[in-house]
């Protein structure tokens, strides 16, 4: 198994905990407060790193389509995905809304095929659907939930 | 007309469920041309981190205000997510760079699956583990390692 697999795998068991852990802290603080600290965190965490490794100069030698690609996908990423998944679930339900969320990689391949000019091979697709089936299995189940 | 109601409120549920899905997914399509060209992963994790903290900011700011301070317990929570999140989206835009987004992508749809397992860790008591759910991890296990033995 590749670096690029294991990594991906890595960030696969570091976003469902962290995922849970912001579950917990919306226990004691609004969901604004941990979205933004959250957020702040990220950065600095990541600022810290880069200046480790390759300095300040690491930041520089931007260009400006990189900005506009970043601040999309900031924009994507921590304010219209987790807005309208917040409204897709209290309209929906989560039983509706989770398995369509849990579609993304049939969604991601087809957007790499089309604008990324990928050729996933054949058990990469029956891989994701499994994963998209496995997903949805677990997230429809509603005995699994206590309260 | 009630059940009329209920179809509406749950059709717009369903497109808003549909378009966070497709933000993530296109976020995610955007941050794999970075990488692509060039750009170090973890630069781009953290431009995308700054202008997500400068939009939630901007947008959430009146809320914030009106917040009560957190408790102690709180903060450890949010701050031990935040280095979990800087570790995800650093790992996997390094992983980008390494294997395609349609290999890298499916991955990392079994967020939920992880999630769960986390679930039962940390918050014990709010769900439990059901022969479906342990069908539905067989599924998502079977088919990550498909794709990593494929690739």
């Amino acid at each position: 198994m590749g670096v690029g697999i294991l990594l991906a795998i890595v960030a696969t068991f570091a976003w469902g905990a962290g995922d849970v852990f912001v579950r917990r802290a919306m226990f004691d603080v609004s969901a604004e407060l941990v979205v933004v600290v959250v957020v702040g965190m990220v950065a600095a965490v990541l600022g810290v790193v880069i200046v480790s490794t390759g300095g300040i100069a690491a930041f520089g030698g931007i260009e400006l389509a990189f900005v506009g690609i970043a601040a999309a996908m900031g924009a994507l990423g921590w304010v219209t995905g987790n807005l309208f998944y917040f409204h897709g679930l209290k309209r929906a339900g989560v039983t509706l809304a989770a398995p369509i969320l849990g579609a993304a990689p049939l969604f991601a391949i087809a957007l790499a095929v089309v604008f990324a000019g990928e050729r996933p091979n054949l058990y990469t697709l029956i891989g994701a659907f499994a994963v998209v089936m496995g997903v949805a299995v677990i997230l429809t189940d509603r005995k699994r939930v206590l309260r | 007309m009630a059940a009329s109601a209920d179809a509406r409120r749950i059709t717009i549920g369903l497109v808003f469920a549909v378009l966070a899905m497709l933000s993530f997914v296109t976020g995610g399509l955007l941050a794999n041309h970075l990488v692509g060209r060039g750009n170090s992963p973890v630069v781009v994790a953290f431009y995308e981190a700054m202008f997500g903290l400068a939009f939630t900011l901007a947008i959430r700011l009146r809320a914030l205000r009106s917040d009560r301070s957190p408790v102690r317990s709180g903060w450890g929570w949010m701050l031990a997510a935040g280095v979990l999140f800087a570790l995800a989206t650093g790992s996997f835009y390094t992983a980008l760079a390494r294997i395609d987004f349609s290999v890298a992508a499916p991955i990392v749809g079994a967020v939920p699956l992880t999630s769960y397992l986390f679930v039962l860790i940390v918050l014990r008591g709010y769900e439990r583990l059901t022969p479906r759910v342990m069908f539905g991890a067989a599924l998502v296990v079977a088919g990550v390692g498909l794709i990593g033995v494929a690739n």
